[in-house]
């Protein structure tokens, strides 16, 4: 009875575009006649035509089926979804392939085989058909849907196997490397690991090399060998002494481990030299400065520079205070910043840091000075003569002008934000 | 199934006074190292066809048996041992090679060494006729190692590093699959066994024992693993057969072996290509074969190269 009534419906829709005569309507004309019948159809159900008949009903909603935008394919909940599952329309179909064939007239009669769509289809069908193993015909019809041509002659596994035959015959030439990782991006089980595995022994004799196997790295996203390879350009140019150019390699791949290294190398050698070295990349860092907490630090420490630079002194100092009392800053380089600070509590006309900024400032001194007087003991146990007493002679007449200065300051200060209130 | 597997071979002339014991390309194939009976380790450089020596070593007292490159995450580092009952460790710093560490705990000759997988720091394995082997590692600052007695009972001949990916551990997109935490090798001795030996609570012990070959094990070596729950050993033998040793954990965990191909002669060493899915074996008949399973699970041989002349062949490799 449903069969019968289907095969009517079906007539009589197909009979409203058929023309007796030729020319066959084009597939414009023959979607909007589609189309409109569609609507027709929509309509007399809403209304209610077809509540008499449950299985006229359910034919109403086959034939006005609405698939789910391709974009938001994984939408299943839409409700119309449901129609292909109804156990009636599935039992009708012997096999999983008429569902699907059934499900793509009704939704894009006028597809392609070249339609992507056309393998989520039939694997939607046959998730809806119950098929928990795929039998060998079901695999082929999929391959073929696939346009495999390889995989439907052979199967999938000697597919594969011959895919990795060929693309590691195409890795002994030296510039077919980027063929075979290509080849073998098409084996899923697998081609990931030989990819990785040959990609990690590419030498990497220039920065051009180096970007090709990058930006493979990016298109299959191994990210792990992405960050080795940054790694090895960079420490190349960290032994010659490029710290920017090292930074921009360690850039490329946002590895906050190595960022961090580098900062450290980055600072020490500030620290040696008085001055910065590779200005314009630090300058430009930009967001790439949040990838790890000591690039950070160093970015913020060079706008400080800047700022004092520019004569900006309160907030420069502002600066210098957020960033000891934030804890981004490791202990070592401690002594380096309050030093920074003396000029700027030097200074004859301006007061740059409120008392409780001196109060912090004071404070971090403090725990630098605690610290080596914890080394200098410990060392004097262990060697009865040590030469190097920490801290050093330098170092202690800097620290007694850090303290001249912070307490000269936290007495202006006081006095001004007395008068002040 | 035969495929028609592209071979290039060219001769390179080392300059050895004598046997030349083994030859070994670095990580990238731009360095090849030697070493011989002449007590010298050589390096070179290869550049297409051509290759130019570019360093010998001296330091071994005896003729040196095997060398092999470090990962290049360590720098250039190079281990060799040799009949003198010494592994010596050279580095290259700013062009020059100098020894940066001498190992002598052994009473005998050192009759091979590897380098761990890179997963587990600078670490190798040496073994020795005296039946022991030992781990030599760097760590915080220094050279340690441990020793394991009566690992074989005729001397140990040979050593090979698992692989440090779990077997099975194929993982879709993103990640690498993650390190195992257990280190394991293998030994073959001049008592016909290969013995696996897993590190337990920081100590060595032996984990199985297979038996199969009717003579001295000469070498073995353990296939890099590409993800698949599979692990495989190759071992070459006095008794002139390559067995494979499959151990597959879908299938409950056992070592099964098969017989690769009874040759006419003793066969000496045998190396797996870094994918795994090729073996190239050498022995006293002058050949080197190579060697891949095909889907049915037959080894076939692909190719097969003559070296000729003299001697037998020792050692070929594959990179």
């Amino acid at each position: 009875m449903f069969k019968l009534v289907c095969s009517r419906v079906w007539t009589s829709c197909w009979g409203r575009l058929r023309w007796s005569d030729p020319p066959p309507p084009s597939p414009e004309e023959s979607s909007n006649g589609w189309q409109q019948w569609r609507r027709e159809v929509t309509a007399r159900r809403e209304a209610g035509a077809f509540l008499s008949l449950r299985q006229l009903q359910l034919l109403s909603r086959v034939s006005t089926y609405q698939s789910p935008s391709p974009w938001n394919r994984h939408d299943v909940l839409s409700g119309e979804e449901e129609v292909f599952s109804e156990p009636e329309i599935v039992g009708s179909c012997e096999s999983w392939y008429e569902l699907m064939v059934a499900r793509v007239l009704f939704t894009t009669p006028l597809v392609m085989s070249s339609d992507y769509d056309l393998v989520y289809s039939a694997e939607a069908a046959m998730k809806t058909f119950g098929v928990v193993s795929p039998e060998p015909l079901d695999s082929l019809l999929l391959a073929a849907l696939k346009h495999s041509p390889l995989e439907v002659v052979y199967g999938a596994k000697l597919a594969e196997f011959l895919i990795i035959e060929y693309a590691s015959s195409l890795l002994a030439h030296p510039s077919l490397w980027q063929v075979a990782m290509d080849y073998l991006s098409e084996c899923p089980t697998q081609g990931r690991h030989h990819m990785v595995l040959h990609l990690e022994r590419i030498p990497l004799t220039s920065a051009r090399k180096a970007a090709k196997v990058l930006q493979l790295c990016r298109k299959f996203q191994l990210k792990e060998l992405e960050e080795s390879v940054c790694r090895v350009m960079a420490m190349k140019e960290l032994r010659s002494g490029r710290l920017g150019a090292a930074f921009s390699w360690c850039l490329q791949s946002q590895d906050s481990v190595f960022a961090a290294f580098l900062a450290e190398r980055y600072f020490t050698s500030y620290q040696t030299l008085g001055e910065f070295m590779d200005l314009d990349l630090l300058d430009n860092l930009g967001a790439a400065m949040l990838i790890s907490k000591k690039l950070t630090f160093l970015g913020k420490y060079r706008e400080f520079h800047q700022l004092f630079a520019d004569g900006e002194f309160r907030p420069a100092g502002q600066l210098l205070v957020s960033l000891l009392t934030s804890g981004v800053v490791p202990k070592r380089f401690w002594l380096t910043l309050l030093m920074d600070s003396l000029p700027l509590l030097n200074l004859k006309d301006e007061i740059v840091f409120s008392s409780e900024d001196t109060v912090a400032l004071s404070h971090c001194l403090q725990q630098l000075t605690s610290s080596h007087s914890r080394i200098d003991q410990s060392q004097s146990t262990s060697k009865s003569h040590d030469s190097e007493k920490a801290p050093p002679p330098d170092q202690s007449s800097k620290l007694s002008l850090l303290r001249v200065a912070l307490c000269r300051n936290l007495a202006l200060a006081t006095l001004q934000e007395a008068e002040l209130s | 199934m035969a495929s028609g597997v592209v071979s290039e071979q060219y001769r390179v002339d080392t300059g050895h006074e004598d046997m030349i014991h083994d030859a070994q390309m670095d990580y990238y194939g731009k360095r090849l190292a030697t070493c011989s009976s002449d007590r010298t380790i050589k390096i070179f450089e290869v550049v297409e066809n051509t290759q130019n020596l570019v360093a010998t070593l001296t330091g071994h007292e005896g003729p040196a048996w095997q060398v092999d490159w470090a990962h290049p995450k360590f720098g250039s580092i190079l281990a060799s041992c040799s009949y003198d009952r010494k592994v010596i460790i050279w580095k290259e710093v700013n062009g020059t090679w100098n020894k940066i560490y001498e190992f002598g705990e052994h009473k005998s000759s050192v009759n091979s060494v590897q380098w761990a997988p890179h997963e587990w720091g600078l670490m190798l394995a040496c073994a020795s006729s005296d039946d022991s082997f030992s781990i030599v590692y760097y760590s915080e600052g220094s050279w340690k190692y441990k020793r394991i007695e009566n690992a074989h009972n005729m001397g140990c001949n040979s050593v090979s590093w698992s692989p440090a990916v779990n077997p099975g551990s194929l993982v879709e997109g993103g990640a690498r699959s993650p390190v195992t935490a257990v280190k394991r090798l293998v030994t073959g001795g001049g008592d016909m066994l290969l013995k696996i030996w897993m590190e337990e609570n920081g100590e060595w012990v032996m984990e199985e024992k297979l038996e199969g070959h009717s003579d001295w094990v000469r070498d073995v070596a353990w296939c890099p693993g590409i993800g698949l729950p599979i692990s495989r050993i190759a071992s070459c033998s006095q008794d002139c057969k390559v067995m494979i040793w499959t151990k597959d954990e879908t299938v409950g965990g056992k070592w099964n072996s098969v017989v690769l191909k009874t040759f006419s002669d003793v066969v000496w060493h045998g190396s797996w290509s870094i994918t795994g899915d090729i073996l190239a074996v050498s022995g006293a008949d002058n050949k080197v074969t190579l060697w891949k399973e095909s889907m049915e699970g037959a080894w076939v041989c692909v190719s097969e190269v003559d070296k000729g002349q003299e001697g037998g062949t020792q050692q070929p490799q594959i990179s």
